[in-house]
């Protein structure tokens, strides 16, 4: 009860006009710059860093969260309207976002990841508040082989978006792969497939991946065979928010994905977007309707955007609880404290109660703040759909462009999103599904580095992915998760027989 | 409805006294804030561009902005321009500076030790000699920490166990080629150990090592005292040894050195001007920023960072620059990171 | 696995794929050869995964290969249904397209911006390039003032944008 009486006094801090009117000001901008593919949190946060010459430190802090929550926000939104990802954890919001939007279902799909980001948002802040400690000595239990059991258990979710053809998404997967390794080996320092271009050393950017593939692709898909965007004008039908079905379908959705969701983002190398696939493939398997899966099912946007937005809770955990930056963005936060004399570490919590309280308890406004916000824009963002198809697809290409260039200002880099959309058209035009190209991308660096270090650890010792628990039991998962169908089929048929 | 649509114009955040804040920091950074003309100022340089070959965020980048801040704040210059350029350790960057901003004067780029060894782990074919060093203004010690549970007390302990099978003492850092990784290899030649046994787990950063650390995942770990100091002063690491020539003030662990472990390394921070600049305008840039490390507000900031000030200007930087580029060429060599 | 109609002609573009993606396990795979392999400390070196992702890319190749040279995968009803393509729609797009890529560093992105979204929307047969003109300038030049004002996000020098 501690936790209470401190966070009464966080609100105390939060709830100042001032302080009320950072956190606006943060979750306006986080939405902003969440909506631009490849320009995120970490950069904003990072080139906002000089006010903390001149501003509070509560303040400049309320701001900081309430622009890490709003790019979550606004990620969703162009990956739904314009199958565009603004951030690399709403890329599987697309998947079945946009396919409803296409459909006529926009506002739904908006209102779901907007309802479900407020849900998730809120049981992780809670969690932030109350499980804190709990939750941190778990996380430490994973080292390398537990990191690799849970990225193996993690591309099972492949399954859930191979297509009709295990081939194809099978080389799909493995392309992605390939493009996860481009850029200097962390472990060696060595170049790796980057031809000798310095562009690549830092490796390719999921986001100009997904948005080639998506969004570029199916603009030049749409350019070439002009028949195909008839049949799907983009009106907005029925009604403009959930009905009772849409709810029902969400509700456990939201909460399946908070609680994958929070401690996975609790991680030091978790990260957002693994709990979004996991809970893209969870929801798909309980789904009363796998079948409209790849073709607009709510679950699929309601379970990964509650994961994405608890995930980023959960990774302010390690940050206040211990002092470690675990993500790009927290990195950043965590050299703001630097700027005011403070040194973020695991005693942070009781030299600076107010701060960190303070910054807790804006986590809880600035949640409430983005749902009104996005709830009344969703009508608004779907008339979007019916802004007539040439300029439609002229803007989503220079959205696509301020993102690549406003991070490198390289014009390699737009090559190379073009050259990808190039191949996204190929993939679309010959039955490739695109989503194990990111999913490959995301998991094949995570699973080879931890690999890695497992056997640089072990000295190349296999046996600690069995001798591990955790390691031991996730590995069990993923088996059961990928045999465990065709082994109920097998007895099925032995019974029969 | 109505309401909450209205409070999505601009001009409404705007009025926000906070969000103008941001705006009017942002206007300000782009020089568009008005300043008188032939104030009392005369000398003060109108616009001083760095660059900093990293991304917005790391310590390059702070090091400009604090520079922006406390050369602002003593009126000698009127306004800075940032230019982030990053990517692999400098070596991206490292040749648009050289090629494109050629002769300009005013202009000043953020590097350090971490490039010297990415340019040579890159194999850049361009080199840090081809700037005009001006002056080294930080450094950073590194420190030789353990798990709080590990058995190791001291460094002669670690070393011991690292020599009986360097396989499995395993160190978490940094990136491979940087300085953790560096300062792991100068160790282990040191001891007599082949640098390429030490078992080096690298991280992409501070944060994922210290988590490796503190989850008793790796025997031992190496980083700059700022990422770890937290840690150490709560007790949830050890602080084994510091890598500099003395100890940190105010913290009480031994170099290296003291312990028998004859290595020496600091983490620095220094600015270049770019190739072609005229010897006047090289002189400017060394006052400028010998001054500068003089203000208060430089102390100040270097204070709250916890960076060592340490001025080396000119001529002698560039020996120093040569003279670390040697050893740290024969360090990779000897990890087998660069041929 | 391979489909009944195994008789019909070879499907060319799916069997050009299928090569496609040999030729892609065959850069891999070469490239990794090619590397230098990892310092001893790392017990795995940096060239395992790619060696793996080669070999596997490999496999596949000749798999969709053999499924192309069978006839190939696609649906003829599906195939249908995507009509006759617009080569004049695509070369619009592609030269939005090519002209940004090429073109920006030098107009500034605003322009070039502008461009792009006028030739994109030409692609999709929009018959009105003044207005296509006027839309896209006025959303480069909203979105420029916002990021590269306002957030202070670099998005490069250009022609006119030093006039803002």
């Amino acid at each position: 009860m501690e936790a209470l009486a401190a966070l009464a006094q966080g609100f105390a801090v939060a709830l100042t006009p001032v302080n009320l009117a950072w956190a606006f000001a943060g979750v306006f901008l986080g939405t902003a710059v969440g909506v631009l593919p490849g320009l995120g949190p970490a950069l904003t946060i990072a080139l906002l860093l000089p006010l903390t010459f001149s501003v509070p430190a509560t303040s400049v802090f309320i701001l900081f969260a309430g622009i890490y929550y709003g790019a979550m926000y606004g990620g969703s939104t162009t990956s739904i309207l314009l199958n565009t990802p603004g951030e690399s954890a709403t890329i599987v919001t697309a998947l079945e976002g946009n396919k409803m939007a296409k459909r006529g279902r926009a506002a739904p799909a908006l209102a779901t990841a907007a309802i479900g980001s407020f849900v998730a948002g809120t049981i992780g802040t809670l969690g932030l508040t109350f499980l804190a400690p709990a939750v941190v000595e778990f996380a430490l239990k994973f080292g390398p082989a537990e990191y690799f059991a849970l990225m193996i258990l993690a591309f099972v979710t492949v399954s859930a978006v191979l297509g009709n053809s295990a081939v194809r998404g099978l080389t799909a997967l493995f392309f992605g792969i390939w493009l996860g390794l481009i850029g200097i080996d962390l472990q060696t320092g060595q170049a790796r497939f980057t031809f000798g271009l310095p562009e690549l050393t830092d490796g390719i950017n999921v986001i100009v991946v997904a948005v080639g593939l998506f969004a570029v692709g199916e603009t030049i898909f749409l350019a070439l065979h002009p028949q195909n965007t008839g049949g799907q004008v983009l009106q907005v039908t029925g009604s403009l928010m959930m009905s009772a079905e849409d709810w029902r379908r969400s509700w456990k959705a939201w909460l399946r994905g908070a609680f994958i969701g929070f401690p996975i983002g609790a991680m030091p190398a978790g990260g957002a977007e693994v709990p979004t696939f996991l809970s893209y493939y969870l929801e798909k398997k309980l789904s009363k309707h796998p079948e409209e899966f790849g073709s607009g099912a709510i679950e699929g946007v309601a379970g990964p955007e509650a994961a994405n937005n608890a995930s980023a809770a959960g990774v302010l955990v390690p940050m206040l609880s211990l002092g470690l930056p675990t993500s790009a963005t927290a990195a950043i936060m965590l050299s703001a404290f630097q700027s005011y004399g403070i040194n973020p570490g695991p005693l942070l919590l009781q030299s600076q109660p107010e701060l960190v309280w303070g910054l807790i308890a804006s986590l809880y406004v600035g949640n409430v703040m983005l749902l009104v916000l996005n709830l009344p824009l969703v009508g608004l963002w779907a008339k979007m759909l019916t802004i007539p198809t040439p300029l439609l697809y002229g803007g989503i290409l220079v959205f696509a462009t301020i993102g690549t260039y406003g991070i490198s200002q390289s014009p390699i880099d737009l090559f190379l999103l073009y050259a990808i959309g190039a191949l996204g058209y190929l993939m679309r035009r010959f039955d490739f599904p695109t989503a194990p190209v990111i999913i490959g991308m995301i998991l094949g660096p995570l699973a080879e580095q931890e690999f890695r270090r497992a056997m640089t650890i072990s000295q190349g010792d296999l046996s600690v992915f069995v001798t591990h628990p955790i390691a031991a039991f996730l590995l069990a998962l993923a088996v059961l998760a990928l045999l465990g169908p065709h082994v109920a089929r097998l007895a099925r048929r032995a019974k029969a027989a | 409805m109505s309401a909450f649509r209205r409070s999505f114009t601009r001009r409404d955040v705007l009025q926000t006294a906070l969000a103008g804040g941001v705006a009017a920091y942002a206007l300000g950074r782009f020089g568009l804030s008005p300043f008188s003309v032939g104030d009392a100022q005369a000398q003060a340089i109108d616009t001083l561009k760095l660059f900093v070959p990293a991304n917005p965020g790391g310590g390059w980048d702070q090091t400009a902005r604090s520079m922006e801040q406390a050369l602002k704040a003593a009126g000698m210059i009127k306004a800075a321009q940032v230019t982030n350029k990053g990517g692999a350790g400098g070596a991206v960057g490292l040749p648009e500076f050289v090629n494109q901003w050629k002769g300009q004067p005013n202009a000043l780029m953020i590097g350090g030790m971490v490039m010297v060894g990415a340019l040579l782990t890159n194999k850049s074919p361009v080199k840090l000699t081809q700037t005009v060093p001006i002056a080294k203004l930080t450094e950073e010690q590194e420190v030789v920490v353990v798990p709080a549970a590990s058995p190791h007390k001291d460094m002669k302990s670690l070393v011991a166990a690292l020599k009986a099978d360097p396989g499995k003492v395993s160190f978490a850092g940094g990136s491979a080629g940087g300085t953790d990784h560096i300062l792991a290899g100068l160790i282990a030649k040191s001891v007599g150990v082949d640098a390429k046994k030490v078992a080096y787990v690298a991280y992409a950063g501070g944060g994922p090592a210290s988590a490796a650390i503190l989850g008793n995942q790796v025997a031992a770990g190496i980083s700059g005292w700022g990422e770890f100091a937290e840690q150490v002063k709560a007790g949830k690491m050890r602080a084994l040894a510091v890598s500099g020539a003395s100890r940190i003030p105010g913290v009480n662990v031994p170099t290296l050195k003291e312990q028998g472990v004859a290595v020496e390394l600091v983490n620095w921070r220094g600015v270049f001007a770019p190739p072609g600049v005229s010897d006047k305008d090289k002189k400017a840039m060394i006052d400028l920023v010998t001054k500068m490390a003089a203000t208060k507000e430089w102390k100040d900031i270097l204070q709250k960072r916890d960076w060592a000030g340490s001025l080396v200007t000119g001529d002698a930087y560039a020996k120093y620059i040569a003279a670390e580029t040697t050893r740290i060429e024969a360090v990779l060599k000897d990890l087998g990171l660069a041929s | 696995m391979l489909p009944p109609s195994s008789h019909r002609a070879p499907a060319w573009a799916e069997t050009l794929l299928g090569l496609g993606v040999l030729g892609v396990a065959a850069v891999v795979g070469i490239d990794t050869w090619r590397a230098p392999g990892g310092p001893g400390y790392s017990q795995v070196g940096p060239t395992a995964f790619p060696y793996g992702t080669a070999a596997a890319l490999a496999v596949l190749g000749v798999l969709l290969t053999l499924e192309g040279w069978r006839g190939g995968w696609r649906d003829p009803d599906t195939e249908a249904e995507l009509g006759h393509p617009s080569w004049r729609g695509l070369a619009w797009v592609a030269l939005g397209l090519a002209v940004n890529a090429a073109l920006i560093p030098w107009l500034g992105f605003i322009l070039s911006s502008t461009v792009l979204f006028a030739c994109v929307a030409r692609g999709f047969a929009s018959d009105r390039p003044a207005r296509d003109l006027a839309v896209g300038f006025l959303l480069a030049f909203v979105a420029w003032f916002g990021f590269a004002r306002l957030l202070s996000i670099n998005l490069g020098p250009g022609l006119i944008e030093g006039y803002f």
